[in-house]
């Protein structure tokens, strides 16, 4: 519900240009992620469960990542994934408009940090699958 | 107040409406109250509120021209934004003052701040450096009036607009964005307006169109909004192009 | 939050951010599963048998049915992006009727 305005109109807007108003590079960033994304999502769908029908295992699995372009694929799909992810939960949280300058950079920072520990975890993973071609596991 | 009003001889039926109520003066709390209307056919929202003042039952409200002409009667019928005026009676209304703004009181809703962003945003066409355009005005080659100035500053689709509100200031709205694009049309204008609509919150639109359902002349601010960020945008690109092969950027927006 | 009637688009933004966040917490989710590779090929074969079965399958072909429009939503906002004078309503129902109709045509890759 509206309060009451105590300050002035000017600077209400001025605080408000801080924090929640939407600046052009995230526009686009979520816009080309989008778009990227959705290529490598159809990708990815396609070859993991429409090709291969779900007959998927770790060999399976391990042997497709060794090629060049599938290893593009899937670390690019972790990237852009959390990159979009993120950012559009960033969006959503802030379009409520109840958080404060403050408690909005500490959102920015907490995003980073899932993100990271996310593509980090995605990677060791990578690294797990690659690691083990020709072993029996 | 009964002088616009034709005495209701032989209504048809009597609705029951539940209008939302609050005095400043007397009351702390906003309460509902229900009447009871003779109705008869294509009666609307707004002689039901006349009937109840011809009853001294003194509702505040805002209205004019009754005729979808001066935008003063937007309020909240049913839940849906639209103006008083245009809006036919139906048997259990429920009528309530616009749901972003303060009540003043009953119906009537504080505009200030919106009368406050008519300055902000410089509602006329700016004309130092207007002499410097080079081909051919804009307006020459697009007649706008027939679409923009349609609009009657009514304010049903602030009230729509999931992403503007009284309080949040990051977006003004799109009647104000479809202002920006009457007057990036206007041939004197010199403002870059694509840019100030971006300044003044134009992305956080998020094309769900509301505005455009609600409007009761039928205008699209949304498509403006998004007409004004495309134009924003390829100024930006071929500033940026412009600057990569060293030439000056452009002049005209 | 009143009760009206809304035009289609709204409840296509309304999906798309709904789909939107769904579509997060399953990115972490599906990370999380996947950690099973960690632990070995043995103990990741194990959590696919796991999942192997008619229940997870339906959920897969839900995942599949917000993905499709989450991302087709997606580039018919681009496409408003890029031209503001395409009606947003065709658009929209086109997306509804492209999104029916890859979840219709994927129900034998996963049954």
């Amino acid at each position: 519900m509206p309060a009451g305005q105590d300050i002035g109109f000017r600077e209400q807007y001025l605080r408000s240009l801080k924090t929640r108003s939407v600046g052009r590079w995230e526009w686009i960033a979520l816009r080309l992620t989008g778009v990227f994304l959705v290529v490598f999502v159809l990708a990815h769908l396609w070859f993991l469960h429409y090709a291969k029908a779900n007959h998927l295992s770790f060999q399976d699995i391990s042997a497709r990542l060794q090629g060049r372009r599938f290893q593009m694929l899937d670390l690019g799909l972790l990237v852009l994934a959390f990159a979009h992810g993120l950012a559009g939960v960033r969006r959503v949280i802030l379009d409520f408009g109840v958080l404060s300058l403050g408690a909005e950079k500490a959102l920015r920072w907490v995003l980073f940090v899932i993100g990271g520990v996310g593509v980090f975890l995605g990677y060791r993973i990578f690294e797990a699958f690659l690691g083990a071609w020709g072993r029996a596991g | 107040m009964s002088s616009y009003l034709q005495p209701i001889t032989k209504p048809e039926a009597t609705y029951t409406i539940h209008v939302k109520r609050f005095n400043p003066e007397s009351n702390a709390q906003a309460h509902w109250e229900t009447y009871r209307i003779p109705f008869v056919r294509t009666m609307t929202v707004i002689q039901a509120l006349e009937y109840l003042w011809d009853q001294n039952t003194y509702l505040a409200f805002r209205a004019n021209c009754r005729e979808m002409t001066c935008g003063s009667c937007a309020m909240l019928i049913n839940g849906a934004p639209g103006l008083a005026c245009m809006t036919l009676l139906q048997d259990g209304s429920r009528i309530e003052p616009l749901a972003n703004y303060s009540v003043l009181k009953d119906l009537i809703v504080d505009t200030s701040g919106i009368e406050r962003k008519y300055k902000e945003l410089e509602f006329w066409p700016k004309l130092e450096g207007a002499t410097k355009i080079s081909g051919v005005p804009r307006s020459v080659l697009h007649d706008y009036s027939h679409i923009y100035s349609r609009c009657i500053e009514c304010y049903v689709c602030l009230e729509a607009c999931p992403q503007s509100d009284a309080e949040t200031t990051q977006f003004d709205g799109p009647m104000f964005m479809l202002q920006i694009a009457r007057l990036s049309k206007h041939p004197l204008d010199a403002k870059n307006r694509p840019r100030q609509a971006i300044e003044r919150g134009a992305l956080s639109c998020v094309n769900c169109y509301e505005c455009a359902s609600v409007c009761p002349v039928g205008l699209s601010p949304a498509s403006e909004i998004g007409k004004l960020r495309r134009r924003a945008f390829t100024q930006d690109f071929r500033n940026f192009w412009r600057k990569l092969v060293g030439k000056e950027p452009a002049q005209t927006p | 939050m009143t009760n009206r009637n809304r035009n289609l688009g709204y409840y296509m933004w309304l999906a798309h951010r709904i789909t939107g966040i769904l579509l997060a917490v399953y990115l972490f989710a599906h990370i999380l599963t996947l950690s099973a590779a960690l632990r070995g090929a043995e103990a990741f074969n194990q959590t696919l048998r796991a999942f192997d079965n008619p229940v997870v399958r339906a959920f897969e072909l839900g995942l599949v049915a917000i993905v499709v429009f989450h991302m087709l939503n997606g580039l018919r906002l681009i496409a408003l992006d890029l031209f503001p004078s395409w009606s947003q309503e065709y658009l929209a129902f086109a997306v509804l009727l492209i999104s029916l109709g890859v979840i219709v045509i994927s129900v034998p890759f996963f049954f």
